[in-house]
């Protein structure tokens, strides 16, 4: 008989860094297991300078912009991820060999790498409301120290403003936003200007939190704009989890294996848990004994675990994701002008529509500058010749504004996922999933992108074209496994334990009945932070 | 494939051996096989490279995805990593001109009217 470990968290993104963390802070011991998969190919390559300066010199950096194999020339229809830059290409990295899912309506992106999805995380960071965190299923009282203690850990910044009830809200310790560029100031500028038209209309405008230091904080260096937020984190200002997992690597009561892949588990005597996994390296599989089990490897890969683990071919899941589309502006007061350097690419605005001002009908834009994403990317989808594409896209530029628009999310009938036996692939089976929204569902969507686009010409940004790139592409999944007070299969307690098994936890967004339309990432580890609360209990 | 023609047609200039290189390098990867009707558009601009701007510009409106324009994406991504041709490719981070709108009206007029006529000399060709 191996050994059995006190606690085993599977997965290092967002949720299972923190569960990590929180065990670990307990004194108990803990073994991460995880795919761990990193970039040793880029990141090395992104030279000591801001964009603009290397953009001049480096004679090489064809290499991180298209990378090795110009994979980031992508020309067939936008969908999900295909604007990953190569360094953060990794994330997805053997996706398709080991996590396989087949739809005709739900393109997600999931990740093997070392840090998960946060690796590509926009950093917006919200606290929900107490009506959206009871329609989620979660504990408003509970979820509020949570917030508190996961901004502690990972720092936030943001503005005091308009929208602070719907972003850090009544958490302290938030420290001030990075500086706006002219392009956005106007637009806040605009919103000051016309503040009766958006408080009649139900909007409210102001900078986005983002889980971003602006003061040096637990060794790591406050953030200084190089347009490098989607090629580079050498400075650690934008948190990643693999920061959180690093520093748990120094803890005696830790422990990581990566190169595994997690297939199945089930109790054995006395509680035990028994995992079977697959060694990448070795190319062989092995099993590993548990007290306790944290599952943290997202949302659709809790599914294929949970179902192959019951060995139910025919059981079908629930699923929620957000809609989400990006509207291209022009902000015609900044047409013709030149790029301020060292901007961010984070966003720097969040627009909320609150229906009926109580919190529990938001819908959310957050607004980026387009600069460091390349010209070629959006040339592409001009409908006219590429030759005066660029003088077009060159003039128009600095006067992009994306609004990316989410939509909140409740559960439907048509909205599932089961897993097939699939002997072609290595795991044996695919995860297959549809995702229809309903006609009331699209109307109400349709309806909102109307009022939003209005409020951006109120802020002199003229939405120019509606991009969707189909249902996954939020990166916000969750209610695989719903929270259910009563004992019930596929279903979780509202401590996150797994029915119908005594030590199996599940971390990540799996439980939440219903997405609100703000950053999900923040509520994911105040809520993975309270499950490994709850199984040291 | 004879890129350099497509390389002047977007920069007024010949490519560097570099950016060749990295052409053939992008196309080992993203392999390019005209329809028939691709390669009759090709054949054409390799005859009257000025006609080129037309049948992109005609593409653009009737067959964005088509791989003729594919084959120019792939240069225009190329051009824009070079650091040689960084002006060209990046105006908007150092010039600001006073007749930067009207040149823009210009170039957005003859973009339009450009593929007009392409749609017409697509559909024949």
């Amino acid at each position: 008989m191996s050994e059995v470990h006190p606690y085993i968290v599977v997965g290092s993104g967002c949720t299972g860094a923190m569960a990590a963390q929180t065990l670990v802070e307990a004194g108990v011991k803990v073994l991460m297991l995880d795919a761990g998969i990193t970039d040793d190919t880029y990141t090395k390559l992104i030279p000591e300078k801001d964009f603009t300066a290397f953009r001049q010199t480096d004679e090489n950096q064809s290499h991180y912009l298209l990378g090795k194999k110009f994979e980031s020339i992508s020309w067939d229809k936008i969908g999900s991820g295909s604007q990953l830059t190569p360094p953060r290409k990794f994330m997805v990295t053997e996706v398709e060999k080991f996590l396989d899912i087949f739809s005709k309506t739900f393109f997600p992106v999931e990740s093997l790498a070392y840090g998960g999805l946060g690796n590509g995380w926009g950093l917006g960071s919200c606290v929900f409301s107490d009506a959206e965190l009871n329609a989620a299923g979660l504990n408003p009282a509970k979820m509020k120290a949570a917030y508190q203690t996961v901004a502690d850990r990972i720092g936030i910044s943001g503005g005091q403003d308009d929208i602070k009830n719907y972003t850090t809200s009544f958490l302290t310790n938030i420290m001030p936003p990075p500086p706006v560029d002219s392009n956005q100031q106007s637009l806040k500028n605009n919103y000051e200007r016309k503040a009766d038209w958006f408080k009649a209309n139900n909007f409210s405008l102001g900078r986005t939190a983002l889980a971003l230091i602006t003061k040096d904080y637990n060794n790591r260096k406050a953030y200084h704009p190089q347009d490098l937020d989607f090629y580079s984190d050498k400075d650690q200002s934008a948190y990643r989890p693999w920061i959180t997992v690093n520093e748990l690597k120094k803890k005696n009561n830790f422990t990581y294996r990566g190169g595994i892949i997690v297939k199945q588990f089930k109790e054995i005597e006395n509680g035990v848990v028994e995992i079977a996994i697959w060694n990448k390296e070795k190319n062989e599989e092995e099993i590993f004994r548990t007290q306790k089990l944290v599952l943290a490897p997202g949302v659709l890969g809790t599914a294929r675990i949970v179902l192959r683990s019951f060995n139910k071919e025919n059981q079908t899941l629930p699923l929620l994701c957000n809609p989400y589309a990006y509207f291209p502006c022009i902000n015609i007061s900044q047409l013709g002008k030149t790029f301020e350097r060292n901007t961010t690419g984070f966003a720097q605005l969040s627009l909320f529509h609150d229906n009926n001002r109580q919190g529990d009908d938001i819908a959310m834009a957050s607004l980026y500058s387009y600069k460091s994403l390349m010209l070629f990317r959006i040339i592409k989808e001009a409908p006219v010749n590429f030759r005066d594409g660029i003088s077009l896209m060159n003039f128009l530029m600095p006067a992009f504004v994306i609004m990316g628009l989410f939509h909140s999310e409740k559960r439907g009938d048509n909205k599932t996922l089961n897993l097939r036996k699939d002997t072609s692939k290595i795991t044996g089976d695919s995860l297959q999933a549809e995702y229809l929204l309903s006609e009331i569902e699209k109307q109400k969507i349709t309806k909102r992108n109307s009022l939003f686009k209005k409020a951006m010409t109120k802020l002199g940004a003229v939405p120019v074209k509606m991009i969707d790139p189909g249902m996954g592409s939020s990166i916000h999944y969750a209610g695989v496994l719903p929270f259910e007070k009563e004992d019930k299969s596929f279903s979780l307690s509202p401590d996150g334990r797994l029915h119908g098994t005594q030590n199996v936890f599940v971390a990540d967004g799996s439980g939440f009945r219903f997405l609100p339309a703000k950053g999900l990432t923040l509520s994911l580890m105040a809520n993975a932070h309270n499950v490994a609360h709850n199984a040291l209990k | 494939m004879q890129p350099e023609i497509y390389f002047r047609y977007l920069s007024g200039k010949n490519p560097d051996a570099k950016s060749l290189e990295l052409y053939h390098a992008a196309i080992a990867h993203h392999k390019i096989e005209f329809t028939e009707k691709e390669n009759r558009l090709h054949q054409l601009s390799m005859r009257f490279p000025f006609l080129i701007s037309f049948i992109d510009g005609g593409l653009a409106l009737t067959q964005p995805l088509s791989l003729y324009r594919k084959n120019i994406y792939i240069i225009l991504c190329i051009l824009e990593t070079r650091p040689a041709f960084f002006p060209l490719l990046s105006s908007s981070y150092h010039k600001k001109t006073a007749n930067g709108f009207f040149k823009t009206i210009l170039h957005g007029t003859r973009a339009v009217l450009t593929g007009l006529f392409g749609v017409i000399l697509v559909k024949l060709a």
